[in-house]
């Protein structure tokens, strides 16, 4: 029973589940019965209910002894229960991934370099997540965007799409820090206002100065900044935003057909990240409140940070991690939104030839005209 | 003896009597009328014979006109006084006229340039014209008339000589051909830059506009005047310009324009 219970197994023929994300729903590869999440965890109510337990005490925990100068991370335990019975480990021995998978899932390739040769391993010491970004959309719905991604593209190789390995896309749900939190902002700016008119033979410039000073605070919840080393981040601002009514209780469950990578980057290298944006973002905000003047100068520009909650999340990313021409090309897909990100290799002969079939015509046009006029 | 030599007298004070009557009336002139009295006997007779050799060997007449006031010709301006001089006089060498005419108007110091005929316009397009402006200009600036006409009759030689040859003076095409081939590198740069846009979608998010939970809650908001402050200008009247003048293209052909010197 413990083993059916870890493993996930599908009550009509003890199958192995996985989740669907176009269905929002665990199915059996076997006799392809399908089960909501809510179902699958009635089945192991004791195991769900000592995990919510855990979550709620260490809630309580936190919110009595939150410091604002420091990110509240009371939350956060390894802490698997039995869960961890059910989970196995790879490592990349090329770019030292390690991620974690259900028993029945296996990791052929690392997705973020290629690698084909991962080595498993025991599962231990892995943070636990808070919440989950379930799959929405499908490896098919992944390919289809991805060969969208190349159409219209007059610089790109042929080659490129047609070597690229397209089958090797994975699913990846990819650590986050999500910082909770409220940003103050103090401004101070030197504003003109200028009329001109003419009196006479003179042209009269009257310029009124003011001293403009704007102060407010604007709470942020969940800005996202990847905790994974081997994920670009700007991969991962790219295919934002997410939408969070959609985020989840983490729940293992989630899991089964996914790869989900283990955080290595600790919250306090991330926190500058979520700091500068907020920063920008609430500055932006004081700057649209300056209204009516000819010109606006910054003179002097402070934030101070409310620091909340961090909130360990996993988000899903489809991935194809793929070498060209000695080059790294990833890309990368939301896994519940679809947007498709991934730079594109630029053939040069397509790009020169494109250049000269532009310019050759304007150049001979022109140069046929000023003869003609001259 | 005494009866001839005063017929002869009478003949000639009669013919200087008539002679501003010609200048109204049609009559075909020599190449340089000079009724404003700016030339010595010697130098209009160099002038002369400079302006027939032209005429005789490309066949197209060079014409120098001077009079204290061109409104007596034309009452519309210089350019219009050089146009009906030329056309009233029927000015011009061969079936199509071909000529160019230069008039100056002393008591207002304007000159007008006017060319007829295809030849004349041939070799004097709109570029030859500003050059040859600029060979007389400087002289008359300075009264030198018999140099600022030498140079002219000079020049207008020399450019229908190489329209002759086929090579009449035009625009360098170089500048306007470096342009072009700028402005089609510039273009062409732009397009492939904008396809080439295309080739990157991967950008790093400055701002977390998208994770505002609420709204900005202005806790002070204090626009404060400090002072004002004042500059004049002055605008300087129009300064009347010497040299320049009107272009003026005549509805019944030729070209040319007017100016001051």
């Amino acid at each position: 029973m413990p083993t059916q219970v870890t493993n996930y197994q599908c009550p009509s023929c003890t199958g192995p589940l996985h989740y669907s994300g176009a269905s929002g729903t665990l199915e059996c590869d076997y006799c392809g019965s399908s089960y909501t999440v809510a179902e699958i965890e009635a089945l192991y109510k004791e195991k769900e209910a000592e995990a919510a337990a855990a979550q709620q005490a260490a809630e309580q925990a936190a919110s009595s002894g939150a410091d604002s100068g420091a990110w509240d991370v009371s939350a956060m335990n390894s802490d698997w229960g039995t869960d961890a019975a059910g989970m196995k480990t790879y490592s990349c021995p090329s770019c030292g991934a390690e991620l974690i998978c259900d028993a029945n899932t296996a990791a052929t390739a690392c997705p973020y370099c290629g690698n084909p040769t991962v080595v498993p391993g025991q599962f231990a010491g892995a943070l636990k997540p808070d919440y989950v970004l379930p799959f929405k959309l499908s490896r098919e719905d992944a390919i289809h965007a991805l060969k969208r991604h190349y159409k219209n593209k007059p610089f790109l190789p042929r080659a490129f799409s047609a070597q690229n390995q397209i089958e090797k896309i994975q699913g990846v749900y990819v650590p986050f820090w999500m910082f909770d939190g409220e940003a103050e902002g103090h401004a101070r700016y030197d504003a003109t206002r200028s009329r001109i008119f003419r009196s006479g033979d003179w042209e009269i410039t009257t310029t009124d100065h003011f001293e403009v000073c704007r102060d407010g605070s604007m709470p942020f919840e969940k800005v996202p900044v990847d905790a994974s080393s081997r994920m670009p981040d700007a991969h991962m601002d790219s295919i934002e935003p997410y939408d969070y009514a959609e985020l989840k209780p983490f729940s293992t469950a989630y899991l089964p057909g996914f790869l989900a990578d283990k955080y290595d980057i600790p919250v306090a290298d991330c926190e500058s990240r979520a700091d500068e944006r907020c920063r920008k973002t609430v500055l932006a905000a004081l700057d649209r409140t300056v209204n009516g003047y000819d010109t606006c100068i910054p003179r002097t520009q402070d934030v101070r940070l409310r620091r909340g909650k961090v909130h360990y999340a996993l988000l899903p990313v489809w991935m194809l991690s793929t070498r060209w021409n000695g080059k790294s090309f990833l890309f990368a897909m939301n896994g519940q939104t679809g947007k498709m990100v991934g730079d594109l290799p630029t053939d040069a002969g397509k790009y020169w030839r494109t250049f000269a079939a532009v310019a050759a015509p304007i150049a001979l046009l022109g140069t046929a005209l000023s003869l003609l006029l001259r | 003896m005494k009866q001839k030599i005063t017929a002869f007298l009478l003949a000639f004070l009669l013919l200087l009597c008539l002679a501003p009557a010609a200048l109204a009336d049609g009559a075909q002139l020599s190449f340089l009328t000079d009724d404003a009295g700016l030339l010595t006997a010697s130098e209009s007779a160099a002038l002369e014979k400079t302006a027939q050799s032209i005429a005789q060997r490309w066949g197209v007449g060079i014409y120098i006109v001077t009079v204290d006031d061109s409104y007596r010709i034309d009452g519309r301006g210089t350019y219009e006084a050089a146009y009906t001089f030329y056309h009233n006089h029927s000015l011009g060498v061969g079936a199509e006229r071909n000529g160019a005419i230069l008039l100056l108007s002393m008591n207002d110091r304007d000159f007008a340039r006017f060319y007829y005929g295809e030849k004349s316009e041939y070799a004097f397009n709109g570029y030859a014209q500003e050059q040859i402006e600029d060979v007389f200009l400087d002289n008359f600036r300075e009264n030198d008339w018999y140099g600022g006409f030498s140079d002219y009759l000079t020049a207008c030689g020399e450019y229908l000589a190489l329209a002759a040859e086929g090579r009449p003076v035009r625009r360098s095409p170089v500048p306007a051909i470096v342009i072009s081939c700028a402005a089609a590198v510039l273009v062409a740069f732009l397009v492939c830059a904008v396809l080439k846009r295309k080739m990157k979608s991967v950008y790093v998010q400055a701002r977390a506009d998208g994770y505002v939970s609420g709204t900005l809650r202005l806790s002070r908001q204090t626009d404060r005047f400090t002072h004002r402050t004042e500059t004049r200008r002055h605008i300087e009247p129009p300064k009347p310009s010497g040299g320049g003048g009107s272009v003026s293209h005549s509805g019944g052909g030729g070209s040319g324009r007017s100016g001051h010197f």
